[in-house]
């Protein structure tokens, strides 16, 4: 379809968008927290009769206040309930604090000033606890315990694929090693923000928050508040960036809601930027073990995986080992695929779902294992890919950890890739760079993203629902459940619509964010925006269409309608969209009689090949990528230059090329980012360090080479139109291709823990 | 948030500003362009009773002398260095880490006072033999940047500086735009004299003269640590950078 922009980036480029922290209603007051600079203490006691006394201050409530006004949170993915340990957490500490930052008493005020000044004047008298930071020492025998209950600090452990390595393997040659991932964090530019008001003669909560799933949070927070669902409405304004971070789950909600119920006013609370840097993602020690053939062939793998998830939370956080564990090896031919994976709680901050949710971890062992082989065999590293990848005709295939990928040209990909990046001539290049005595290396890094999940027992659903409505006057608008956080599945639903309609796409509105507003929905998360709001969308717009076109036959005495160009055409003659909305409405006895009054449909998309029973299949598609990076390393410091960096990418079918380009584009910068060094870095004693962006270095345009992009289109058979999830693209096969690219350049020395920053390259250099 | 209230005073002369400081010059927090005090006034770090704002004072000069001096007024911001006639100040100013909003924004004289250790500039002033100029109620007095300790009744109000070497390079190593200096060099090469600064690498930037280039050693002693960088990276990168700075002056000089 079309390559069309964002229906309202000249708006959001323009600093003329409005987002939560922007909001305001008369009366409002502001909030503020107290967290805790301990990352393991007891709260012996809390004095805020300072703060109390400060003119402007409107209420002070501490962890023990807030448990008359909320539940323990409800957790979105509790561990305790599949094998593991559970975790009771609420809003507001109780008694403990398990990480440096964690909040325990919530301020209203006036003003924002008040309102930070009341919380510097809290007392809090903690007893500080032996804490415990790195995951190796959180499982060490003796280790301080962050939950003393469960007898360990594991949080839950499992595993993925079969046992069968050593039958395997026998025989075979091996290679084995570790690879570390470091801890870092989704960064939305906007931080989390909320504007809550409660009305206590209805018992009505409206909430205004950046929340990437605004009928979830409804849910849980009405259960954990005691209030009906039917009476507490989110609305999740413009984000401004949630890549996880915003999903539902975050303990942050429940504090705004606290705020403004015991305040008696609406309260607005921004995330103050270094509470924004708290949670966390990605930080595993991934330990290998392969067996291949004399071809290059991998014939078994045997993973373990340890995540350092920092203190519980009742969010989606631990899932992400869950899904790196079953993405391990897939799309290549392995037999043999087994992963252990635990994760470890620690006392550092939590683990908050973060794009792309786990798979990164996959792509990094599965990666660094190719390149091991080809190390150890002596063959070239894209030939090893090559020999291993799944042939097309091999799809559909149920991977030994029991994915069933459905379509894919793995092989294709990585040749067109190879092709793009002229492969022969790159290590050409190399050589002679080489003989000048510089340090330039070439990485290859495939990603395959599972998406769509749906996960039983949590609100995260594959399916999602869509209502398209025509006014009288010819209006179009969608009123989706699916949520964007900016990537644009708005535009590109309002493009599927505005086909099947017949009208351009700019006349059609399509409505997110308001659980008053829009069908139960389960918001951005997964992937899922196009594949189930959009296929939703779609097949309510066809439903529309067969309406209008039904009327509009009445009304040109034709049977064959056609719709386009905002008008229905039939026989010669035509009737403009409204003029036909219009009769729908007025004249529904004279020219609506063969139709279902009333042009509004609302349909749900259920992708066919979920399933629970059998082997179970938690996801709906599985887009990849192949991607080739281009690195140059100084010698003297270590500072690594990306030089080229090429993908070629398959989400299936494209509903707007340029959405999906601009997907691609900002997984790639993240993966990059997060090779070359962003990072969240904690004190050994378990202080975090990096709590601003001169301290978590994001990535630049100046430091990231041209992205060069291509597509490969292997519609899925399970949608529609075809299409796949992109909103995890590129960040596992960037962040993958660039370590793979510095090894490259600097073997025979090896860095075997991200990031690839100049301090780790230059120590790896000169160990 | 700066959660605390506190005076905000701009005085419109020098003299209104000295007598303002000698009042409460331990409660009062000086304003240059604010992109250290504003942040730290905002996490608490620092409070203040009072702030005195320089913006009116008419500090933002740039006046050079016939023999190729130069008095550069403590208030010109990153932008204004990085056209002024002085190659090492210009080069600094031009590489500067934060976009238009800090280079229109942030101050030499800022920079130097508030002394980090990952500023950019103490270094490249000192290379280039900056004098700073400091006034008080009590009056002026003169002290080269790299013995820089204004007392808290201080302002300093300008830097001078000699006619440039003929010869400059200036470097600079971060990990990555946004990035704080790891390490900088300031190269200055002249007929009889040649010193390079090394600023990052230590709490205070590392003076080293020669009366020959390939006299030159870099030892650093206590190397500085930060989030970004531990303490042996700066060590071992110290030299490498001091190399290539001097490498680039010697060329320049032809």
């Amino acid at each position: 379809m079309e390559r069309r922009p964002l229906h309202d980036g000249d708006i959001i480029a323009g600093g003329r968008a409005r987002y939560t922290a922007d909001l305001a209603l008369a009366g409002m007051a502001h909030g503020a927290v107290v967290r805790s600079p301990h990352p393991h203490a007891r709260i012996r006691a809390i004095d805020s009769s300072k703060a109390r006394a400060l003119p402007g201050v409107i209420a002070v409530i501490s962890g023990e206040d807030a448990v008359a006004l909320c539940d323990p949170i409800p957790h979105s993915l509790d561990a305790g309930q599949l094998g593991g340990n559970h975790a009771e957490v609420r809003c507001l500490a109780l008694e403990r604090v398990r990480y440096a930052g964690e909040a325990l008493v919530a301020v209203v005020a006036e003003d924002p000033g008040t309102a930070a000044h009341a919380a510097r004047s809290v007392e809090v008298d903690y007893e500080p606890l032996p804490a415990v930071v790195e995951t190796l020492d959180a499982l060490a025998a003796g280790a301080p315990l962050l939950h003393a209950e469960w007898g360990s600090n594991v949080i839950i452990a499992g595993h993925a694929g079969d046992h069968d390595f050593d039958a395997v393997a026998a025989g075979h040659a091996r290679i084995a090693g570790e690879v570390r991932s470091h801890r870092g964090t989704a960064a939305p530019l906007e931080p989390r923000a909320w504007l809550a008001e409660f009305d206590p003669a209805e018992r009505r909560l409206t909430m205004y928050a950046t929340t990437q799933n605004p009928h979830p949070l409804r849910t849980t927070l009405a259960a954990a508040l005691g209030l009906d669902e039917r009476r507490v409405r989110i609305i999740a304004p413009r984000s401004g960036g949630s890549f996880g971070s915003k999903m539902y789950g975050n303990r942050e909600d429940f504090i705004a809601a606290v705020m403004a119920i015991a305040a008696g006013r609406p309260v607005r609370w921004v995330e103050e930027r270094a509470a924004a840097l708290l949670p966390g993602a990605h930080e595993q020690v991934h330990r290998y073990e392969a067996a291949f053939s004399d071809d290059g062939r991998v014939r078994a793998l045997r993973v373990s995986s340890l995540s350092n998830h920092g203190a519980p939370a009742p969010g989606h956080g631990w899932g992400m080992a869950l899904v790196g564990a079953l993405t391990v090896g897939a799309g290549y031919a392995i037999e043999s695929v087994g992963v252990d994976y635990t994760v470890v709680a620690t006392n550092k901050a939590p683990w908050n779902g973060t794009k792309p949710f786990g798979k990164d971890g996959a792509a990094l062992v599965t990666e660094r294992v190719m390149d091991e082989v080809a190390r150890a065999s002596g063959l070239d590293p894209a030939e090893v890919r090559r020999r291993n990848m799944l042939e097309p005709d091999a799809l559909p295939c149920l991977t030994p950890t029991g994915i069933e990928l459905d379509s894919g040209r793995y092989a294709v990909a990585l040749e067109r890739a190879l092709e793009r990046l002229d492969y022969a001539a790159a290590r050409e290049a190399q050589r002679a760079a080489r003989a000048r005595g510089e340090l330039v290396g070439i990485g290859i890094g495939f990603e395959l993203t599972p998406e769509g999940a749906d996960i039983p027992g949590a609100l995260v659903a594959g399916f999602d629902t869509s209502t398209v409505r025509v006014d009288p006057s010819g209006r179009v608008s969608v009123l989706t459940g699916v949520t964007s956080p900016g990537g644009g599945n708005d535009t590109a639903i309002a493009q599927l619509v505005a086909a099947e309609l017949g009208i351009d796409p700019a006349e059609v509105e399509v409505v997110q964010g308001d659980t008053d507003r829009t069908p139960y929905g389960f918001g951005n998360i997964s992937s899922r925006g196009l594949v189930t709001g959009g296929s939703s969308a779609l097949l309510a717009a066809r439903e529309v269409a067969e309406r209008l076109r039904a009327v509009a036959a009445r009304m040109l005495e034709a049977p064959e309608v056609e719709l386009r160009d905002g008008a229905a055409h039939a026989g010669g003659r035509s009737a403009p969209l409204r003029a036909v909305a219009h009769a729908a409405h007025a004249l529904g006895y004279v020219v609506g009689l063969d139709v279902e009054p009333h042009l509004e449909a609302t349909r749900s998309f259920r992708p066919p090949n979920i399933r629970h029973t059998g082997t179970p299949q938690p996801y709906a598609n599985y887009p990849y990528a192949v991607h080739a990076s281009v690195v140059e390393v100084d010698r003297e410091t270590g500072l690594v230059r990306a030089r080229r960096h090429v993908v070629v990418h398959d989400c299936g079918t494209q509903v707007n090329p340029l959405l999906v380009e601009g997907q691609v584009h900002g997984g790639v910068a993240m993966g990059l980012g997060a090779a070359l060094g962003e990072e969240l870095r904690y004190a050994p004693d378990g202080r975090p360090l990096s709590d601003s962006f001169k301290t978590y270095l994001l990535a630049r345009a100046s430091d990231l080479p041209e992205i060069e992009l291509e597509h490969l289109v292997t519609p899925s058979p399970f949608t529609p139109l075809g299409t796949k999830g992109a909103g995890e693209a590129g960040y596992g096969g960037a962040q993958a291709a660039l370590l793979a690219a510095v090894n490259d350049a600097i073997a025979p020395a090896r860095l075997d823990a991200l990031p690839a920053s100049a301090p780790n390259v230059l120590a790896a250099m000169t160990r | 948030m700066i959660a605390t209230p506190f005076e905000y005073l701009a005085p419109e002369s020098l003299g209104a500003a000295l007598a303002a400081l000698a009042e409460d010059s331990e409660g009062t927090a000086i304003l240059g362009g604010g992109t250290w005090l504003v942040p730290d006034l905002d996490s608490g770090a620092r409070r203040a009773r009072r702030v005195l704002d320089l913006a009116g004072l008419g500090l933002n000069r740039i006046d050079r002398g016939e023999d190729g001096s130069l008095r550069v007024g403590a208030m010109c911001t990153y932008t204004q260095l990085a056209d002024a006639p002085s190659p090492l100040l210009a080069m600094m100013a031009a590489q500067i880490t934060g976009g238009a909003a800090i280079r229109n924004q942030a101050t030499i004289g800022g920079s130097l006072v508030a002394a980090r250790a990952q500023s950019d500039a103490p270094a490249a002033a000192i290379a280039a033999r900056a004098v700073a100029v400091l006034a008080s109620a009590g009056g002026e007095r003169r002290v080269g940047v790299h013995e820089l300790a204004p007392r808290r009744d201080e302002i300093l109000v300008a830097l001078e500086l000699p006619p440039p070497a003929p010869g400059n390079g200036y470097r600079k190593l971060k990990l990555g735009a946004s990035s704080w200096p790891i390490a900088t060099a300031a190269a200055a090469v002249g007929p009889d004299r040649t010193i390079v600064v090394l600023g990052g690498v230590s709490a205070s930037p590392i003076r080293i003269e020669a009366l020959r280039p390939e006299e030159l050693t870099v030892t650093v002693e206590h190397p500085f640590e930060d989030a970004l960088a531990p303490a042996a990276y700066r060590a071992a990168v110290a030299a490498p950078l001091a190399r290539r700075a001097l490498e680039d002056a010697l060329r320049r000089c032809g």
